[in-house]
């Protein structure tokens, strides 16, 4: 899977949960998820759980942690896409 | 230090229901989880969460660092007040009250620093959305303004002090807790 694949995906789950106000056209690497798309912080495990199940994988506490902006979400995610 | 937070139990059991377990160990310190796992509901896992919202609003004021980490925030029941808990600060282990709350479908919190085990002096008001501004207003001394720093907390000056506040909104309620008096923290 390309990262390009993996960005779209991402760029996908997350915006199930931004509010419909916000405009999510403009995602990218430095988007902060809970500033920038105003996602409410107990989405973010939703986030983090559904990433686990499209990409069937386990995000750890230690990444999940890190996962504030989409650049870093899809850093972890691809790096745990590449090494399955 | 205070901090508050809100949300909605109907909403909960949509977004989190089906997966309510994976959901809980991404949160839960172990002693939580055993603590929850004694009765494993949507509601029970929300007490938690709102906790440790509320607890992260009011830390994060102190070390002005911004991260997801839940589970660095303990939280146990008080073994002897109705609605309270302790909450634990595991990075330093500092100690915090927190107090529990439920109006209608929501159910809200705040957390405050403990001071030489004496209690801090806040308000905590729940209002409709729609009447947040006027129900602020009526609850701010005259010449009183709310700002934000830079990472986001909003704070109360006034009479060239600044106060520890904490705004929350959600399921069309507006939740406003600040300290009062001179104890600061």
């Amino acid at each position: 899977m390309s990262e390009k694949e993996i960005f779209d995906k991402l760029k996908e789950i997350i915006s199930k949960y931004v509010p419909q106000e916000v405009d999510t056209d403009n995602i990218g690497m430095e988007t902060d998820l809970l500033q920038d798309l105003k996602v409410n912080s107990a989405h973010l495990v939703d986030i983090i759980l559904d990433l686990e199940d499209e990409f069937d994988l386990e995000i750890s506490d230690d990444d999940a942690e890190k996962m504030l902006k989409v650049g870093a979400a899809l850093e972890i995610v691809t790096a745990g896409v590449q090494q399955k | 230090m205070i901090g508050n937070d809100m949300t909605h139990i109907d909403e909960w059991i949509s977004t989190k229901g089906r997966r309510l377990e994976r959901y809980a160990k991404k949160v839960l310190t172990v002693a939580e989880w055993q603590s929850w796992i004694t009765k494993p509901t949507v509601q029970h896992l929300m007490i938690f969460w709102v906790l440790k919202e509320a607890a992260y609003k009011a830390i994060s004021r102190k070390d002005k660092i911004r991260r997801f980490s839940p589970k660095r925030y303990e939280i146990l029941k008080s073994k002897t007040v109705e609605n309270q808990y302790d909450v634990t600060d595991l990075n330093d282990q500092s100690q915090w009250r927190g107090l529990l709350y439920e109006h209608q479908s929501v159910i809200y919190s705040n957390v405050y620093s403990v001071n030489k085990k004496e209690d801090i002096h806040y308000i905590n008001e729940l209002c409709d959305n729609r009447n947040s501004d006027r129900h602020l207003s009526n609850l701010l001394s005259s010449g009183a303004i709310v700002s934000k720093d830079r990472w986001g907390h909003p704070w109360l000056n006034h009479n060239n002090l600044t106060r520890p506040m904490s705004i929350t909104h959600a399921a069309g309620f507006t939740l406003i807790t600040f300290q009062t008096g001179a104890q600061l923290t």
